[in-house]
């Protein structure tokens, strides 16, 4: 079964570089697919340099869909991430 | 030949003022150079496949020093090189171009070209700058490939450093104390080398096309990173008017510099102590340069999240040792745990709570689901208690019972531990003030404790009812709304009336116009994110309680 969830990006400067990059590297630690869109677009989370792509900026929202083995904890991993970025 | 003096207007980057000799730094031969020699394609990956080994373990050193000299912000950058290094998009693409019969070096110029033109479209210039990041990797991967190596400088003398563009494997290699500003035609106010000047301090000016075509080694340059203007062979006359700038300059930070360390003292001779928040033991030493006097509040949860298992009793005193080791004897006022259901510990088991800001946190969590953890935490406290002026302070309190259940906890440990009771005693003991209802009974809670310490943020959040991440109602929250206010002024009359000393470690202290305000309230001590200590003393130093009075009469409370 695949999950998904809907998250607002708060934080300032959007996903770039530093945050991307630990969004990127909390998406690689798990072993399910997972794709984040902006938009409609999709784009394979694990992949710094599509997430950067996606230019999501602040108060835009994402999509985030998990397929795989625990699928659960890698969702509420990320969602968790992208609330608590700091400024 | 006398050249004639040319100016130039660019992006300033990073202020203050330069004038020095030039150095000119050019990329080596990664960015021109193409390889004829066609191998098999199987070989071409694999020699790939080397040059990112290669470049991983290179960028790895790299960052250790970086954050050695720089700062761990600064290494940070790095990070974001090993991801793309790892990046699956970036190696299918590059493997695909191989098994097409490309040789590596052209197929990672190739799929680089593709990649920045992607990003030099995207709206967000933040996003367009870190094109720099790329070109960096795939320029160090060309280089491993080709053979070459990233122009090592050498310089002799302090320099004012002239580049078409620089990238953080540029800079990392630079000798730190011999660089005057950096001036570079491509970049903006956040590329990597206008981070570097910043935390370096020195000037830094991007976006000066042609310029380093037209200067050579060893002409002299004015850089002005606050206005943005770069001459190149100055006039006397110009050379003489950046002189007594930077001449000026030098003398303000100095004396910028001696008054961080002094204490702030109203006009009228009033002392308020000015102390740092501080989340980890790293950022010891940035608030000590930054002229705290004293650690107003250590948050403690770094030492319990991001983690397997609990911290042991061992972990928590050399943690506090460390910083004892540097705040010698200025005062550090650990905060014990303070987490809740929102932020659980992966080792705790944390109830599933509707509400979990109104749930089992802080204070409540520790006595009735940790207690075993929270006694280790105030063993711990009490153990370090000789090499660091450690103050205990207790969070998310809302009634004088666990006030006093948790004075009977620690009473507990330390005789458990062989601390006596006059021993005990000399340790003051506060809680935060961050509830409504602690605030509203601060008088009876004024008798229990030493000190309060009032974290506005929540106490802004509960008194107002107001989430202030929430979008919908965020104009609710204000910190300085009367009812937050007047819960202020009742806590600090209550504490002073039993001779109890305050202290506010919520973002309100920092807000330089409401110093006034809760200096005529009468706060003690105003504990701060570093980087303010400076700029709240000298708001301090300004006041005198009479201008302070009149200032916050138009605070309407």
């Amino acid at each position: 079964m695949t999950q998904k969830a809907k998250v607002v990006v708060k934080n300032k400067v959007g996903l770039h570089a530093r945050p991307a990059a630990l969004f990127v590297q909390t998406a690689r630690k798990y072993d399910s697919t997972i794709r984040v869109g902006k938009e409609g677009k999709f784009v394979d989370a694990k992949s710094i340099l599509e997430v950067l792509s996606l230019g999501v900026e602040c108060a835009d929202t994402i999509e985030i869909i998990v397929d795989g083995p625990s699928e659960e904890e890698a969702l509420y991993a990320i969602v968790n991430l992208i609330n608590e970025l700091k400024d | 030949m006398i050249h004639n003096s040319t100016k130039f207007e660019g992006i300033p980057a990073s202020s203050t003022v330069a004038i020095g000799k030039i150095k000119i730094y050019r990329h080596g031969a990664a960015t021109k150079r193409g390889d004829r020699i066609v191998r098999k394609s199987n070989e071409e990956s694999k020699r790939f496949k080397n040059a990112t080994f290669m470049a991983k373990h290179q960028i790895k050193q790299l960052r250790k020093k970086v954050q050695k000299e720089f700062g761990e912000d600064n290494a940070k950058v790095f990070d974001a090189h090993l991801l793309i290094l790892d990046d699956p998009s970036f190696i299918s693409k590059v493997e695909d171009r191989i098994k097409n019969g490309e040789a590596a070096e052209h197929a990672v110029r190739a799929v680089l070209n593709e990649i920045v033109k992607e990003f030099t479209s995207i709206k967000s210039g933040y996003i367009r700058e870190r094109v720099a990041d790329l070109k960096d990797v795939g320029t160090r991967i060309i280089n491993n490939l080709i053979g070459t190596n990233f122009s090592p400088i050498n310089l002799d003398d302090k320099r004012v450093i002239v580049a078409k563009e620089l990238f953080p494997s540029d800079t990392v290699m630079m000798p730190k104390d011999k660089i005057l500003a950096f001036v570079t035609e491509k970049g903006g106010k956040t590329s990597h080398v206008s981070i570097i000047a910043r935390t370096l301090g020195i000037p830094c000016v991007v976006g000066i096309e042609g310029i380093s075509e037209m200067a050579r080694d060893g002409d002299t340059i004015i850089v002005d990173g606050d206005t943005g203007t770069v001459i190149l062979h100055p006039t006397q006359k110009e050379f003489s008017i950046y002189e007594d700038k930077v001449k000026r300059h030098l003398l303000h930070m100095k004396n910028l510099e001696k008054a961080n360390h002094e204490p702030a003292i109203t006009k009228d001779g009033r002392r308020i102590k000015v102390v740092a928040n501080v989340g980890n033991a790293e950022e010891v030493d940035s608030a000590l340069e930054a002229g705290a006097e004293g650690i107003g509040l250590l948050r403690t949860e770094f030492l319990f999240l991001g983690r397997k298992t609990p911290p042991t009793e061992d972990e928590i005193v050399d943690v506090l040792r460390d910083i004892g080791k540097r705040m010698i004897e200025k005062p550090v006022v650990v905060r014990t745990l303070d987490i809740g259901g929102d932020k659980p510990p992966s080792y705790i088991e944390f109830p599933k709570e509707n509400n979990p800001f109104l749930g089992m946190r802080g204070i409540r969590f520790c006595l009735k689901s940790a207690r075993k953890l929270f006694k280790t935490q105030l063993r711990a406290i009490l153990k370090a208690r000789k090499y660091c002026n450690v103050k205990i302070m207790f969070p998310m309190i809302s009634t004088i019972k666990e006030v006093k259940e948790t004075k009977k906890i620690l009473r507990e440990v330390a005789r458990e531990i062989g601390v006596s009771d006059k021993e005990l005693s000399k340790i003051e003991l506060g809680i935060m003030i961050e509830i409504p209802s602690a605030a509203l009974m601060s008088d009876q809670l004024a008798e229990e404790v030493d000190f309060f310490s009032i974290g506005t943020n929540d106490l802004t959040q509960y008194t107002l009812a107001a989430d202030r991440t929430n979008e919908n109602i965020s104009e609710l929250y204000d910190h300085l709304h009367p009812s937050v206010i007047r819960l202020i002024e009742h806590t600090v009359k209550s504490a002073h009336e039993k001779g109890k000393w305050v202290g506010i470690c919520g973002e309100l202290a920092s807000v330089l116009d409401a110093i006034p305000l809760l200096v005529s309230i009468g706060i003690d001590e105003l504990s701060v994110a570093y980087s303010k200590i400076p700029e709240v003393k000298s708001t301090i130093r300004k006041l005198s309680t009479k201008d302070a009075r009149k200032l916050a009469s138009k605070f309407r409370y």
